[in-house]
């Protein structure tokens, strides 16, 4: 941005602008020196002559008092007065101040001629005699001729042409003012005119640059808005959804802490009903094998099968409540998927038949990975659920290998499961088609183990359903890489290759009904039992009989804080080991650990007297064998 | 001492008299004896006429007559002025004052500051050219400054001087 031509304009002007100036000093220091002069010579010149014209009026007029005899008037004044005139004609005769005078045509002249009668007039004058008006009037009149001559030099010194070309000096003085001031006021104003362009150029420059400026900062303000307005929305996002997290969180926490308040009691109450549920059964089996009378078998027969209903329903709720509190650890075997299938589907086999409807089990070679009991669990309840929906037609239980796992799937021809709740009836308590809550129908907690038993085996669960035509729910199991290492019979197995007449049970228990119950069962299957409340006292029964028992029997739970496990341990210690069975109620992880860290068999509350009889069975066998 | 007698001791006292007298004479100025050109009144020391010194033109020239030649505004060529210095005259007169307020026989007036008589060369001319000026001439006084070559000098010329006050 150069403005060169600007530049050269600027120069140009101040150097107009210094050269006016400088004739302005000029101009203004002559004008002072002429109007100096003028006033000067004017004034002095002017004055001079008019105070001649003064002093002779002053002259003639003491000479007119002397004349006319005032007594007054002294002669002495009067000379002086005449010397007083006199010296007024010498200034303007010889004085610088009255040069301009001297100029006058004739004025010299006059001067000296008045001076030559002044000469003249002075002898008589000192003659004269107060009161000579004769001789007064010879000096008077020619003295009075004076004034013509000095009032004319007077107006001629006030406006002669000589002031005239004085005043032309000076009116050309003023002109050549006038004209510098002018040049400097223009060159001035033109100064100014550039100087102001120029700096509203630069205003206007700048404006832009300030708009430009603006704009962006504008920008930047609505940015910043926009980010701090989207920052704050992003922050209000954020605290709601850390809100609603929270109370996600709390809601999650709640439903978890009421839910595991809700397994615990459930297994508190499941555990306090399992006791007498399990003497009820003891005391049914007692009665029922020994009682032969038609009528009352009947009655034992439908008291068994409430009784069943409810252990069933109690084992249930103890298993999801279990499986809600996560105390289950699965013991992975291998085995053969075939016995599991036969042990399941017999019974059920039998209970569908009652019903009217057929199930098959297709026969499967295969050997799996899974937990024999869990599984077990999961095709009960899955053959329970399928039983329970299907009034008419088939029920299969079949398998099909999957790549490297086995699909166990079981079929029913029920009313299917409609869309909307496919979700559903995996949910605790959830029952299709049972809006009155019959509880023969059980308490819908079947597909809800299923699906947590499955998850807790890792096993994958899968479901087909058409309404109307029937549903299919699948479990797939990883199989086994080699044969099974070890067969476990099926509970319940009759078969028995030895004599159990005569083997002592010791049975721990410190509920007497209990006890007795067992008792009676035991010795009905032929065994010897001994009990005791602890291990001690069982231990003196024993001492008193002098006989070692086979096997032990022993409650978990008794009075005292002992547990079976401690009192079974106490009897080891005595007896050296023996095969134990631990019965408990109670579904504590550190009750489970503490039973099968010690080697005992675990049988839960309330106690299926098959299940109770195979146990010894095994227990008893595996003993033989070892 | 013989000589203490009634007659000694008055003429002791005559002595002491004239010589008070010579001491009260020497503070007064002698009487003008001629026509009075020059009355000096106010913040003066000496006087002979009521608290005025009055000067005819012999008392002025007892003062002492110092030559000064200059051109003035009024003159022709450089005439030679002879008068009192005005120094000398301040003296003479005993002024406490620091101006002169100066009075012509045509009643024109000026100031004139004492001070001036250290800074310039100023006489009350007697003369000029060897002449005794005449009222005609600016006489019987003309106070003159060397070289006037201002107004601001020139105005306080003041000539046909006949009265002074010091104040």
């Amino acid at each position: 941005m150069t403005h060169s031509p600007q530049k050269k304009a600027y120069f140009g002007l101040i150097v107009i602008a210094v050269i006016f100036s400088g004739s302005l000093f000029w101009s203004l220091d002559r004008l002072a020196v002429q109007r100096d002069i003028v006033e000067a010579t004017r004034s002095m010149g002017a004055w001079s002559a008019a105070q001649a014209e003064a002093e002779l009026h002053r002259l003639l007029s003491d000479l007119d008092r002397y004349g006319l005899g005032d007594p007054k008037m002294e002669r002495d004044e009067l000379l002086l007065r005449f010397e007083i005139f006199w010296g007024r004609l010498k200034v303007i005769r010889i004085s610088k101040e009255s040069e301009e005078l001297r100029t006058v045509e004739g004025a010299t002249r006059a001067v000296d001629e008045m001076q030559e009668r002044l000469a003249e007039i002075e002898p008589r004058l000192l003659a004269l005699e107060k009161g000579d008006v004769e001789a007064y009037e010879e000096i008077a009149v020619p003295l009075r001729g004076f004034y013509p001559f000095l009032r004319d030099l007077t107006q001629y010194a006030l406006i002669g042409p000589w002031i005239r070309e004085a005043k032309q000096a000076l009116d050309q003085a003023y002109l050549f003012m006038i004209i510098s001031f002018a040049g400097i006021v223009v060159s001035t104003t033109a100064l100014i005119f550039l100087f102001l362009r120029q700096i509203r150029k630069n205003v206007a420059a700048g404006q832009a640059l300030q708009e430009a400026h603006n704009s962006l900062e504008q920008r930047v303000a609505q940015r910043t808005n926009e980010l701090v307005e989207a920052n704050d929305s992003l922050q209000q996002e954020i605290t709601e959804r850390s809100r609603a997290e929270e109370a996600l969180r709390l809601a999650t926490l709640e439903a978890e802490r009421a839910n595991k308040a809700k397994s615990r009691f459930l297994v508190a109450a499941s555990h306090d009903l399992r006791q007498p549920l399990q003497s009820l059964g003891l005391l049914h089996r007692v009665l029922s094998e020994s009682i032969t009378a038609r009528k009352e078998m009947q009655v034992l027969r439908d008291m068994g099968h409430s009784l069943s209903i409810m252990a069933d329903l109690l084992n249930r709720l103890l298993d999801i409540s279990k499986l809600e509190l996560g105390v289950i650890t699965p013991e992975m075997t291998e085995f053969k998927v075939d016995e599991l299938l036969q042990r399941v589907g017999g019974p059920a086999a039998v209970e569908a038949r009652a019903k009217g409807l057929e199930l098959r089990v297709v026969p499967c070679s295969a050997v799996v990975r899974s937990d024999q009991t869990l599984l077990g669990r999961v095709l009960e309840n899955l053959i329970s659920n399928a039983l329970r929906y299907t009034d008419r037609g088939k029920i299969l239980l079949g398998c099909r290998r999957r790549n490297s796992s086995l699909r166990i799937e079981v079929w029913d021809s029920g009313p299917g499961i409609p869309e909307d709740q496919k979700r559903s009836i995996f949910e605790e308590y959830y029952q299709i088609g049972n809006p009155g809550r019959d509880r023969s129908l059980g308490l819908g907690l079947g597909l809800a183990i299923v699906e947590r038993t499955a998850q807790l085996l890792g096993h994958r669960l899968d479901m087909e359903s058409i309404p109307g035509k029937g549903s299919m729910f699948a479990i797939e199991v990883p199989l086994a890489e080699a044969a099974p290492l070890h067969q476990v019979p099926a509970p319940g197995a009759e078969t028995c290759d030895y004599d159990l007449a005569g083997k002592l049970i010791a049975l721990i228990e410190d509920d007497q009904i209990v006890a007795k119950a067992t008792q009676l069962l035991l010795e009905q299957w032929g065994f010897d039992v001994v009990i005791g409340a602890d291990g001690s006292e069982a231990l003196r029964e024993l001492r008193a009989l002098g006989a070692r028992p086979s096997l032990i029997i022993a409650d978990y739970r008794l009075v005292g804080g002992k547990t079976g496990v401690k009192e079974t341990e106490r009897m080891w210690e005595a007896l050296g080991p023996l095969p134990a069975i631990v019965i408990t109620g109670d579904t504590g992880e550190e009750a489970l650990r503490e039973i099968q860290a010690a080697g005992c068999q675990l049988l839960h509350k309330p106690v299926d007297p098959h299940e109770l009889r195979a146990r010894a069975y095994q227990a008893l066998s595996n003993a033989a064998a070892a | 001492m013989r000589w203490i007698t009634p007659y000694s001791l008055v003429w002791v006292l005559v002595a002491f008299f004239l010589l008070v007298d010579r001491q009260a004479l020497s503070d007064t100025l002698e009487m003008p004896t001629g026509p009075v050109i020059l009355v000096v009144s106010g913040a003066i020391a000496n006087s002979n006429v009521n608290g005025e010194a009055h000067f005819d033109y012999e008392m002025l020239e007892k003062l002492g007559l110092v030559k000064l030649v200059t051109w003035t505004p009024w003159t022709e060529g450089l005439p030679e002025f002879e008068g009192v210095r005005a120094a000398d005259l301040m003296a003479a007169v005993g002024a406490r004052g620091k101006h002169l307020h100066a009075r012509a026989l045509n009643d024109y007036k000026v100031e004139i500051p004492i001070s001036d008589f250290d800074r310039y060369e100023v006489i009350f001319a007697l003369k000029q050219d060897g002449q005794r000026m005449r009222v005609r001439d600016k006489g019987p006084i003309w106070v003159v400054y060397r070289d006037p070559s201002t107004t601001d000098v020139s105005d306080k010329m003041i000539w046909q001087l006949n009265e002074l006050r010091v104040e």
